[in-house]
């Protein structure tokens, strides 16, 4: 049998974290972004689409891979929780590893009742007959992620020596337990999990906001939680990793998003007072605009961005954050995916205060220092002090937006924001008029519809639980409305 | 020693006349000296004279379909010899389970292929030879791309969700059927029911085809060589839009779809001119699809003395593949050698020896050039200099095609055999037989180092890399027979007792490095010693069996014979390995019986009757004893790749053997004017099914086995002979064979599968098609009108509604099966179609004249559905063409009821429903021959006994409502990335010295 030794134990662990990687085309991060009103993917294919578009039905693959993919986590994780309790191994290297697997457990736990709602609660090895199982009140799960995270706080180490970094940390599962608080309308708890995690005194914002996503500042300061990649041997899966500039060619960035980044003077485009000018819209944008999105024009490498000359942008714009420039070999990517960073924590204990009824001066500050590393005014210096809960609600969701735009935690924003105004048609350029290579300056910004999206009140807010397991396992009837 | 003796012997002349059993003359029949090669032909009255010989020389007359005959001259000076039809004869042997049996005395269901057919035919894999030749068994050819053209093969339906092969014996060692050439085998025999072939209990449940091949005779050696020339198409392809039909089309869609057109007229007027590389008019099939040759040619000896015989086939196949990038040569050679030894030949030692090394040649990924080969029209494939282009930045196969990426596999197949037989008494005989085969392949899978222009400007640059990988696959197998037969009085008594142990064993190790210094120099220490990766496996299999067989026959018209096996298999988990497989049958000869000896129409009617049990245990190489911690689930940390494991699969501790029960009667009623009827009806239940389990994904687990339920194939087949011989010298024979057989699943212990669009339902077939039922189209009729603020269309009372989608004009309206007004996916879906012909039939036409022989070979099913989805057949997925109907789409002026509208919202159109499944019957003329045998009297001269030319054509025609591909194609087949099937025109030469 296994589990005899330290190493064995780590294997299976491995094991564990194995599963955490995107396997299937829907479950990588940046295609919840294609679901938001962020980005756009038309190759429908991919599964995005039809999520975004709010026509997902209980056979759509999304939903399908996601509940696979975190079933996988929790099982590999009781599995590995079971069995390294009977290892022969002393208790001081079982108990940060039972914690390690504690953590995904409830990362895993998070991420299905944010998508499904009620789902089946399942934190142990079951025999197939008992693994008929009914699903269980989102609370009564929330319940479970929240024993699970506090358990993995306790149990973690701050950080790694090198050789480890990646692992779970304390201020992983704490900022996880922020996160999934915050989810949950527990504004309180959310926002003192939020300054556990800065009382670590462990993480700051990084101080070069493009550097932040490329290979070689990796492991910075900032980094709470990744998915780590090595070259050849445990490379980023395909299709993460032609998200190389000019080559992957579905991923698409909206007029909406792109106008939603505010001027250098902190000003949103639609204000008259702006400077802005609609046919040479990138000048005295937010530095962040430039370093998320190809821009029409934009200069990468010795080639220029024309959107006229590619069939599969019908927005005119794509992404560049996480994009790798000049990589050798585009289906070798080795960027880490950050699922997790310090300015999240900011924005969302910024977040839990307001919501919790507080318009305090720390708010302020903590959206403040988020804009301060890009360079933007402060709210008080744009926005104002003596702001109301609903525009400093108004400011943090923006803030949001703009920071973290590619990183995937805008679809989930939406969710459990409830936010219907956001699910609207897609608009892009009309390409055609961006067209002539040699004299961009002839070319003429217009916006045009590119997709249809509508709201459908029926399905709501939440993901359909795949037929294919109910067809298996009846008890997970009913659905969720809509499906 | 010849010469002398026709010295001492006085000589003489001898003439003489050659007729068949009806007294008619033959003409043109072969009449030599045994021992020389001189001869003479009958001429058009049957006659012929020799000249030289003694009274102990012996003629042999040979003519086609007709046994031969030798006679000893003696002293007569003219002689008249009778030659009979070659099946009628009532001493035909066919082989059964371990032995031989007379036809005659058989009480199960055996088929037999007349392999003299095949000879000429440019058969590529031995498997094809049973397509449509024996009742009850159904032949598909999986493809047309060389060296994987083999057929699947299922005897009386598919009784199992796993491996439903065969097993497949060639000369008394389980084998592949691709590993005998099909000039080699003598004979084939398909063991149909269970009392045939429960003596191979074990891995019987399937059916068995054993195959014997040919062996040497004493006599004169005998060579001949057979040798073709071919040219290869695809039979069908679908009919594709062109550029300017598919640019507007699409834009249509996107209209339909509330997106942004994706052609202006501008790019439109461009394709239609066909000027400019950029907007070209492909179509792809054309690109990856062409014309391939094909040669084949054999070498054949045989002969031998009295005591050693030998036969030896050497050959050697070329085909070029009509896919780009395709071909396969394969060289294979076996030889047969029996020795006898002591009084009475008391002690016989046999050797056999067969090898072939293949050598394959296909894109690193037939996949993608499949796919590919279904691109629309517009993207260009060179730009006005030649370069290669990326198809939207991406991938473009043919250019890499072109620069070298292909996969090159060497399979060399060594089979040894080494057995010999020992009379311990007059009626007792111990035989003991130990073979080995080993497969080894070499696997070669390189991607060129490509450039590739993209359409936006810049390059994208694909790297090399190849995988190499090493295989090793050995049986070994033993067997020890006891064999006593024994005839007294009336009776006839046959035992067999015997004992095999089969050993399987699979190694294999794999290589892997990127970034190699040139394209052509495939070699793995060439790449990047940094990029490197390595992985290996192994995997074991031990069967061991006890069997008998008690044969008795009562004054040749009563015959009884039961069978028994005992197996144990390693597949399973202690307590639970072994398996017992009983059988018995009985056969009536009624024609023997006095009171029909009278009716002298009759030559035969016999009635048969069998039931047996047999085995399966066949699940890959799944090991169900315990749960297996699977490597390679590993995560990397800080830079570092650290090995992790995990459980991925759920195991059954309890599982143990399918069983399949057999019940067969059958009828066999020759007449004596020609015809002959073979008939049976079996009903063959399968029990303990193994199949995969759906379990509740989330335990997140792969499917374990399982014991799973019941399925039943019922079936008839029958085949009629009829064969005549003209006076004008024609010679007839024609074979219909036909077969109905039901599938059912009848039971199941685990979960119903109700997925889209195969399912797994009681009641129904396996893997039937199962989705909605389409009932017309949406028209604008049914609606009230656009809600401009929910931006959908709001349907008129009564008018049936959909749950997955708001419906839309033109949309495809689907059957509301549960009457509630709205279709969904729990009530409204039922089982649309099966994988399996209602009714499989072949007819065999031959006919001889004066030299000319002509052959032709129609097979066709019917009642048969194919399911042809995405690529071509769903308006726009991916990067695919449509197929040519789609003009005739709905559009607000064009109502269509059959067709939908076309539209780039894929929730719309990539629903499972009768919309996408076909009509999948079809009849073909799968092979049409035309040859000429040139005159025996002119050829002796110069050392030829006999040369014949011909002209063949294997897949020559179709009849088929399918849309799609070749509507032969694989069970389980969805969608477009099939290999096509392929017409072969062939002219061949086949010479005897």
């Amino acid at each position: 049998t296994f589990y005899q030794n330290e190493t064995q134990c780590k294997m299976a662990l491995m094991g564990v974290y194995n599963a955490l990687q995107p396997n299937a085309t829907p479950t990588h991060f940046y295609q919840f972004e294609f679901m938001s009103d962020n980005g756009y993917c038309q190759a429908a294919w991919q599964g995005s689409n039809e999520i975004g578009s709010w026509s997902t039905n209980s056979n759509s693959w999304g939903p399908n891979a996601k509940w696979s993919q975190d079933y996988a986590i929790i099982s590999r994780a009781n599995q590995f929780i079971q069995d390294i309790s009977t290892a022969s191994v002393s208790d001081d290297v079982k108990a940060p590893m039972v914690a390690e697997a504690k953590f995904l457990r409830g990362y895993a736990y998070s991420d299905l009742i944010t998508y499904f709602g009620d789902v089946p609660l399942i934190t142990k090895v079951l025999p197939l007959a008992d693994a008929y199982v009914k699903r269980n009140a989102k609370a009564e799960v929330l319940t479970q992620i929240l024993t699970d995270l506090t358990d993995a706080a306790s149990g973690l180490p701050t950080s790694y020596s090198k050789e480890n970094i990646g692992r779970a940390t304390k201020g992983a599962a704490l900022a996880y337990k922020a996160k999934i608080l915050l989810y949950n309308q527990k504004w309180a708890e959310a926002a003192q999990a939020a300054k556990d995690v800065m009382d670590l005194k462990v993480y700051d914002f990084y101080p070069n906001y493009s550097d932040l996503f490329t290979e070689a500042h990796e492991n910075n300061v900032e980094v709470i939680f990744d998915i780590q990649y090595i070259p050849t041997t445990q490379s980023q899966p395909w299709p993460a990793e032609p998200f190389v500039l000019g080559t992957w060619q579905t991923s698409n960035i909206t007029a909406d998003m792109i106008n939603s980044y505010y001027m250098t003077n902190g000003k949103p485009i639609t204000d008259a007072t702006s400077g802005y000018n609609d046919q040479n819209p990138y000048k005295n944008r937010d530095p962040r605009l430039d370093a998320t999105v190809v821009l029409p024009g934009t200069k990468y490498g010795t080639a220029t961005f024309i959107p006229a000359s590619y069939d599969e942008y019908p927005c005119g714009a794509k992404p560049r954050k996480y994009a790798e420039y000049g990589i050798a070999d585009v289906n070798n990517s080795s960027l880490n995916t950050i699922l997790m960073r310090y300015a999240d924590i900011c924005l969302m204990r910024a977040e839990a205060l307001v919501e919790s009824g507080s318009t305090a001066q720390e708010i302020y500050d903590l959206i403040d220092k988020v804009r301060a590393r890009v360079g933007m005014p402060t709210v008080e210096s744009v926005e104002g002090t003596g702001l109301s809960q609903a525009q400093l609600r108004q400011i943090i969701r923006h803030e949001r937006r703009v920071e973290f735009c590619m990183e995937g935690t805008r679809y989930a924003d939406m969710l459990r924001w409830k936010d219907e105004s956001l699910v609207h048609d897609v608009y892009g350029y009309d390409k055609t008029k961006l067209s002539d290579p040699t004299n961009p300056a002839k070319w003429v910004f217009s916006q045009i519809k590119i997709d249809t999206r509508t709201f459908n009140a029926t399905k709501g807010w939440l993901w359909p639980i795949p037929q294919s397991d109910i067809l298996i396992n009846k008890n997970l009837l009913p659905n969720n409305p809509g499906y | 020693g010849v010469t002398a003796q026709t010295i001492q012997q006085k000589t003489s002349t001898i003439s003489g006349k050659v007729i068949d059993t009806k007294g008619e003359p033959l003409i043109g029949v072969t009449v030599r000296i045994k021992g020389e090669s001189n001869g003479t032909v009958t001429d058009v009255d049957g006659a012929f004279s020799i000249k030289n010989v003694t009274p102990s020389t012996v003629l042999i007359l040979s003519y086609v379909g007709m046994n031969n005959a030798e006679v000893v001259v003696g002293n007569q000076k003219t002689i008249k010899l009778t030659l009979s039809d070659k099946s009628i004869g009532m001493d035909e042997v066919v082989v059964i389970g371990y032995g031989t049996q007379k036809k005659v005395n058989l009480t199960g269901s055996v088929g037999n292929v007349q392999m003299s057919d095949m000879e000429t035919r440019p058969l590529t894999d031995a498997s094809l030879a049973l397509q449509g030749t024996v009742a009850g068994v159904y032949a598909l050819q999986s493809s047309g791309k060389p060296g994987d053209d083999n057929a699947i093969i299922s005897i009386r339906g598919i009784g199992t969700f796993g491996n439903n092969n065969p097993l497949v014996i060639i000369d008394g060692f389980p084998g592949n059927m691709s590993d005998v050439n099909a000039n080699d085998i003598k004979s084939v025999s398909v063991l149909k029911d269970a009392a045939s072939s429960s003596i191979y209990g074990n891995r019987a449940a399937n059916g068995v085809i054993l195959i014997t091949t040919k062996r040497g005779s004493s006599g004169k050696m005998s060579v001949s060589y057979n040798g073709y020339f071919g040219v290869q198409q695809a039979t069908r392809l679908p009919n594709v839009l062109n550029s300017v039909q598919y640019a507007t089309l699409k834009n249509e869609a996107a209209a339909n779809s509330g997106r942004v057109a994706s052609f202006t007229d501008a790019d439109i007027q461009k394709f239609a001119a066909h000027n400019d590389p950029m907007y070209p008019d492909i179509n792809y099939f054309d690109v990856y699809y062409g014309k391939a040759q094909t040669q084949n040619h054999r070498l054949s000896l045989t002969g031998g003395s009295e005591n050693v015989q030998f036969a030896f086939m050497l050959g050697q196949l070329n085909q070029d593949g009509i896919m780009v990038g395709t071909d396969y040569k394969k060289t294979d050679f076996r030889s047969n050698i029996d020795a006898f030894f002591l009084k009475d030949k008391q002690l016989r030692i046999s050797t056999k020896i067969a090898g072939n090394l293949g050598v394959k040649n296909e894109p690193t990924s037939v996949w993608n050039a499949t796919w590919y080969a279904t691109l629309a029209p517009i993207y260009p494939l060179q730009n006005a200099a030649g370069q290669y282009m990326s198809v939207n930045g991406e991938l473009d196969p043919y250019a890499e095609i072109q620069a070298g990426s292909t996969r090159k596999v060497k399979r060399y197949d060594l089979s040894a055999q080494a057995e010999a037989e020992y009379k311990i008494f007059k009626d007792l005989s111990a035989q003991v037989t130990y073979g080995y085969n080993v497969m080894s392949s070499n696997e070669n899978a390189f991607n060129a180092n490509v450039v590739l222009q993209n359409k936006a400007g810049g390059t994208k640059t694909e790297q090399s890399d190849l995988y190499i990988k090493n295989e090793t696959d050995v049986q070994t197998m033993f067997t020890g027979l006891l064999k006593y037969n024994k005839t007294f009085g009336d009776h006839d008594l046959n035992v067999l007792a015997g004992y095999s142990e089969e050993e399987f064993t699979y190694d294999w190790q794999s290589g892997y490095r990127k970034n190699f210094v040139n394209n052509t120099q495939r070699i793995l220490s060439l790449g990047d010693a940094a990029s490197q990766t390595n992985d290996a496996g192994s995997y074991d299999l031990g069967l061991r069996s006890y069997f008998g067989r008690i044969n008795y026959g009562f004054q040749g018209k009563y015959l009884l014979e039961a069978n028994i096996r005992r197996d144990a298999s390693s597949r399973f988990a202690e307590g639970h390995q072994w398996g017992t497989f009983p059988s018995f049958s009985a056969g009536w000869i009624a024609s023997n019986e006095s009171f029909l000896k009278s009716a002298n129409w009759i030559s035969l009617l016999k009635l048969r009757a069998s039931w047996g049990r047999l085995g399966n245990q066949n699940i890959d190489n799944y090991y169900n004893g315990s749960d297996i911690l699977a490597s390679g689930q590993n995560y990397s940390l800080g830079g570092t790749l650290y090995s992790g494991v995990a459980i991925r699969d759920m195991t059954n501790k309890l599982l143990t053997w399918e069983t399949a029960q057999q019940l067969n009667f059958g009828v066999d009623f020759n007449l004596k004017n020609g015809f002959e009827l073979t008939a049976d009806y079996f009903n063959k239940k399968t029990k303990d099914l193994l199949k995969r389990q759906p379990i509740p994904a989330t335990m997140a687990l792969g499917y374990p086995f399982a014991n799973a339920g019941e399925v039943q194939n019922e079936g008839i087949e029958g085949s009629i002979t009829y064969r005549k011989s003209f006076t004008n010298g024609l010679k007839l024979r024609t074979t219909l064979n036909l077969a109905h057989i039901v599938n059912k699943i009848t039971k199941l212990d685990v979960n119903e599968e109700f997925t889209s669009p195969k399912a797994i339902i009681i009641g129904s077939a396996i893997n039937s098609f199962y989705g909605y039922q389409m009932d017309g189209i949406y028209q604008t009729s049914d609606f009230t009108g656009y809600d401009q603020i929910q931006k959908k269309w709001i349907l008129k009372p009564g008018v049936v509604d959909v749950t997955d989608f708001s419906a839309e004009p033109g949309d495809i309206k689907f059957k509301d099966l549960n009457g509630d007004g709205v279709v969904d996916q729990n009530h409204d879906r039922k089982v649309l179609g099966k994988q399996f012909p209602d009714l499989s039939y072949s007819m065999n036409i031959n006919l001889e004249w004066k030299g000319f022989d002509f052959s032709m070979f129609f097979q066709g099913v019917q009642g048969i559905q194919g399911y042809f989805y995405y690529e071509i057949a769903t308006p726009f997925s991916g990067v695919a063409n449509l197929g040519s109907w789609w003009m005739d789409r709905w559009t607000p002026t064009n109502p269509s009821n059959t067709m939908p509208k076309v539209t780039l919202n894929e929730t719309h159109t990539n629903v499972h429903s009768s919309f996408y499944m076909e009509d999948a019957s079809y009849l073909r003329l799968k092979n049409i021959e035309l040859g000429y045998t040139i005159s025996p009297t002119i050829l002796s001269k110069i050392g030829i006994s006999s040369l014949r030319v011909y002209g063949n054509v294997q897949n020559a025609f179709t009849l088929t409502k399918f849309k799609g591909f070749d509507p032969e194609q694989k069970t389980d087949q969805t969608r477009a990335e099939a290999f096509p099937q392929v017409r072969v025109m062939t002219v061949g030469v086949n010479v005897n010295f």
